[in-house]
């Protein structure tokens, strides 16, 4: 009879090896509206190296088959990682990744896309919002709830490029105080860029929150400019869209993020079923060379105290 | 004999549930695992989580990414076992089989991670915010189960008293979390947080 620790294993290699012949990435093409590329973009994602939990390469990858166009790897602070992921998705002809850093202030978060060097956090948020400019990049409230509005003064709004309407947060905490900010930044300045962001950490929420960007051309240099000049829709929690009328009526109904074909998504769960089954199985059950006596049956032991 | 009984279970269910009895009986034999090869098995288990988690699928590419990524994990609790070893250990065990046996120990982990990649598996990205109210509730059963294994380890496998055992479990502590926030201390992530108190 077969030992459950080898069938465990063969489950185990069995998942993996089906996940991995699943593991397609669908091809993208360019949409184009009225004379503009419109790229599905995430501008808000975090990477391993810093508090993300995937690779920059990996999050390449992941971006695509989320049906994204562009990301821009933001971690707290710092630039390496989305540097390694500009580089990683060029040589495989990936999403655009531009590098961006989620400036992390005791009293503010903003998002700087487009950048080369980390911005440091020590600065006001209008200072930091002039050095992402002076880098050629753009700046974006991240997630301006209450409790990040108070460092965004007068100054700070007119150059802000734009901030995020849609976000993860507003799921559990409401999407009214995102709207409100978004509502002062259009007073306080033309044409402010809103954006949908996923905050991406780790789990599946990659491109939950997206922005569809109006871009003249399709580059890293075209996705910026289009930042800044607020050629960008997005969709809060609410469905409400926001962003210049004419861009929303370009953009129609928004397209739906790619699914898998059903005989690949039964695979990846099959292959799910398997590798989580086999990696339990390994955990729970005794194989040939496992040193244990089986003079204890485990269950038949007087129970002993824990300390 | 009950089904539950028969059945051939490892010997980390072993470890997990009857620590002391059964780090007693196993500290008496030989090594039989190859150099490092529990730690290696741990790193890309946490690597088979995130991309069950992650993707929904697991991937080659996203398991050996991720246990690539997380390998830090457990080479800091080599090292951390390294040292409490040689300042307080007096059983004279050899670091190998020390090390093998400590890994033992992780079922209350590996078994919280398998269930947090299920539940993860199963919760839509708009609901997320429900995964991690589960994650930080239940947390606490790994936490406390493994320090009761870390326990028994240090006073069965290395032969501590109840001193060396405390102080160890601390050194362990403060070796993996010390590192970790060490690096988001000095790559400036940190420090932002802990000055607005968030």
């Amino acid at each position: 009879m077969i030992s459950p620790r080898l069938a465990s294993a063969a489950l185990l290699g069995a998942g993996i090896a089906v996940g991995t012949i699943t593991d397609v990435v669908p091809v993208r093409r360019p949409v184009l509206r009225g004379g503009y590329v419109v790229l599905e973009a995430d501008m808000h994602v975090h990477s391993f190296l810093g508090d993300g939990a995937l690779w920059p390469w990996d999050l390449a990858f992941e971006a695509r088959r989320k049906g994204l166009d562009a990301i821009a790897i933001t971690n707290h602070n710092q630039v390496l990682a989305a540097r390694i992921g500009r580089w990683f998705s060029r040589q495989i002809e990936g999403p655009l990744v531009l590098v961006g850093e989620e400036i992390t202030a005791p009293a503010y978060h903003l998002i700087a896309v487009g950048i080369e060097e980390a911005v440091g956090w020590r600065s006001t948020a209008a200072q930091a919002i002039e050095e992402v400019h002076a880098q050629g990049g753009a700046a974006i409230a991240a997630h301006p709830t209450r409790s990040y509005q108070g460092a965004y003064d007068a100054a700070a709004l007119r150059a802000l490029d734009g901030a995020e309407v849609a976000h993860p947060f507003a799921y559990s905490a409401g999407m009214q105080e995102l709207r409100d900010f978004f509502s002062r930044l259009a007073l306080a300045r033309a044409r402010p860029a809103p954006i949908g962001s996923s905050d991406y950490h780790v789990f599946s929420s990659l491109g939950l929150c997206r922005t569809y960007v109006f871009a003249r051309q399709a580059g890293e240099r075209g996705l910026v400019e289009a930042l800044r000049q607020g050629q960008t829709v997005a969709y809060d929690l609410g469905g409400m869209p926001h962003g210049d009328p004419e861009l929303i009526r370009l953009l129609g109904t928004p397209p739906a993020p790619p699914a898998d074909a059903p005989s690949i998504a039964v695979l990846a769960r099959l292959g799910w079923i398997c590798s989580w089954l086999g990696a339990l199985g390994l955990l729970l059950f005794r194989g040939a060379g496992d040193r244990y006596s089986i003079s204890t049956p485990i269950a038949t032991t007087k129970r002993e105290t824990m300390l | 004999m009950s089904i539950c009984a028969r059945l051939p279970w490892s010997d980390d269910a072993r470890v997990a549930l009857r620590p002391a009895a059964a780090y007693d009986e196993l500290s008496r034999g030989p090594a039989r695992t190859p150099f490092l090869v529990r730690p290696l098995l741990f790193a890309l288990l946490l690597g088979l989580v995130l991309a069950l988690a992650t993707a929904g699928r697991p991937t080659l590419r996203l398991v050996l990414g991720g246990a690539l990524a997380f390998s830090f994990i457990p080479a800091l609790q080599v090292a951390s076992i390294a040292l409490s070893r040689a300042a307080f250990g007096r059983s004279g065990i050899p670091l190998l089989l020390a090390i093998d046996l400590h890994f033992l120990g992780h079922l209350p982990w590996t078994a919280w991670l398998l269930f947090v990649a299920a539940f993860a598996s199963f919760t839509p990205p708009e609901r997320e915010y429900r995964l991690w109210a589960v994650i930080l509730w239940s947390v606490a059963v790994p936490i406390l189960w493994s320090r009761v294994i870390c326990w028994h380890f240090f006073r069965r496998v290395l032969g501590m008293g109840a001193p060396g055992a405390l102080a160890a479990l601390f050194v362990q502590i403060a070796i993996v979390w010390g590192s970790i926030l060490a690096f988001f201390l000095l790559s400036g992530q940190l420090e932002p947080r802990i000055l607005s108190g968030q």
